[in-house]
């Protein structure tokens, strides 16, 4: 067994030097510029910095449609966090007293404008004495009234809940449970065209046999109230006729 | 035998070298990272040492340069790195001895450093470079190219790994792919032939 341990230190170390001190041969110059050249020229490009990737990332088309959603996914859902539930406003629940006292002479002046010269007097006569409802007419009337009735509390009266709206088709293709349906429905039938003269007959036939359902399902005072409201709206039309009319099998 | 004018090599051994500010491993991750000044660190600290244990393992000067390119340039364009616990020095060496051997073998030589021979066969007095051969030898660098150049050549190779590529008996062993107990034995008797030829320039 050899071992180079065996020999002194100090005697490999001195042969070791003695050889690298007498030794010779540098690698040309031109070696050494040509390895240098190659390894400069050869050099992996630097990695950029994260921020600086970070930046090409966002400049490449791809990665700006998905930030932008992104960004607007994130927007909106803030937006939507942020924004309190719509609290039911004073035009959707019923007015208190005094705002209904006040607002019932614009009411019959209103009214009066809409309906012929004639009946004008006692159409605000009849809109004083029945305040009340008419308050809640006024209400139901309104365009926008109608649209907040989707989302109005509870009303008193049976069925003022259920949807409000001026077109005739859907008029015609509901029952009429709402005294708004009545009350925003047009009562001027003198001048009006035969075509919509006709169509405000079947809308009040049908309004006529909800009185005769509610009546035989012992609803017999909101009945009375829709026969008041039909007599507003349809003061030329024999309403109690009609009813008896409609009552024959 | 190659002769070369005069020069006295400034290295300093390894034990009396400063430690260096960044390892050859860091210096190496620097420049693949893109720092090519790191790598004209890690060059002139390898340079002369590589070439000197080229120069003196082929003995000449012109495939000593080809192959000292080929190293540097394979190493510039690779992507490996020294895998395990293997040294960056160790990986050097190991780059450019394959390429030495990979020119004997494309030019159809027989690779002296695989020769099959006895120790104690070597460990004798070489009467084939007698004493008449150095005679004539009037500098010291000669006596000591034609020292190296007498001894076989696998002891010559792990004497001048040590020497000039200041690498440690199991990384040599590890390089070559040989038992460590043989390349200690290497080491021993390339240092007794050594000694033992140049006292004998110095007494002759």
């Amino acid at each position: 067994m050899t071992d180079a341990r065996q020999l002194p230190p100090t005697e490999e170390e001195r042969m070791l030097e003695h050889i690298r001190q007498h030794s010779h041969g540098e690698p040309p110059a031109s070696l050494d510029a040509l390895i240098m050249a190659t390894a400069r020229r050869e050099a992996p490009a630097p990695r950029p910095s994260l921020w600086q990737r970070w930046f090409d990332l966002c400049r490449q088309p791809r990665w700006q449609v998905a930030f932008a959603g992104l960004f607007g996914v994130t927007l909106l859902l803030g937006v939507l966090q942020r924004s309190p539930e719509p609290a039911p406003s004073q035009a959707f629940a019923p007015a208190p007293a005094p705002v209904a006292k006040a607002a019932a002479p614009q009411l019959a002046r209103r009214q009066a404008e809409s309906a012929p010269a004639g009946a004008a007097p006692a159409e605000s006569a009849h809109a004083e004495s029945t305040m009340e409802e008419s308050n809640r007419f006024e209400l139901a009337a309104t365009p926008e009234a109608a649209a907040g009735a989707l989302s109005a509390p509870a009303p008193a009266a049976p069925g003022a809940g259920l949807p409000l709206t001026r077109d005739t088709e859907a008029f015609t293709a509901k029952p009429y449970e709402s005294l708004g349906h009545l009350a925003s429905f047009p009562g001027k039938e003198q001048g009006k065209e035969p075509v919509e003269r006709h169509a405000s007959e079947s809308i009040l036939d049908d309004a006529l046999r909800e009185v005769l359902r509610l009546r035989q399902t012992g609803q017999d005072k909101v009945a009375d109230q829709y026969i008041i409201a039909l007599k507003q709206r349809f003061p030329d039309e024999e309403i109690a006729e009609r009813l008896e009319a409609l009552q024959q099998p | 035998m190659t002769s070369h004018p005069k020069e006295f090599s400034t290295t300093m051994p390894a034990a009396n070298r400063p430690e260096p500010a960044s390892s050859d491993e860091t210096l190496l991750a620097r420049y693949r990272a893109g720092d090519s000044a790191a790598f004209e660190v890690l060059y002139q600290r390898h340079r002369q040492g590589l070439y000197r244990f080229l120069l003196s393992l082929c003995d000449k000067t012109e495939l000593a340069d080809e192959v000292y390119q080929d190293t540097w340039l394979s190493l510039i364009r690779t992507t490996s790195a020294p895998q395990g616990r293997a040294s960056f020095r160790t990986w050097l060496y190991q780059i450019a001895r394959n390429r030495l051997i990979d020119h004997w073998r494309k030019h159809g030589l027989r690779n002296p450093l695989h020769d099959s021979y006895d120790e104690q066969l070597h460990d004798l007095a070489d009467d084939a470079s007698g004493p008449e051969q150095h005679l004539s030898l009037s500098r010291e660098r000669q006596r000591i190219d034609a020292a190296l150049q007498d001894l076989p050549a696998d002891q010559r190779e792990v004497f001048l790994l040590r020497a000039h590529g200041e690498l440690e008996l199991p990384q040599i062993a590890s390089l070559t792919d040989t038992p460590l107990e043989t390349v200690k034995s290497r080491f021993r008797y390339a240092l007794k032939k050594l000694r033992r030829l140049l006292a004998e320039e110095v007494l002759t």
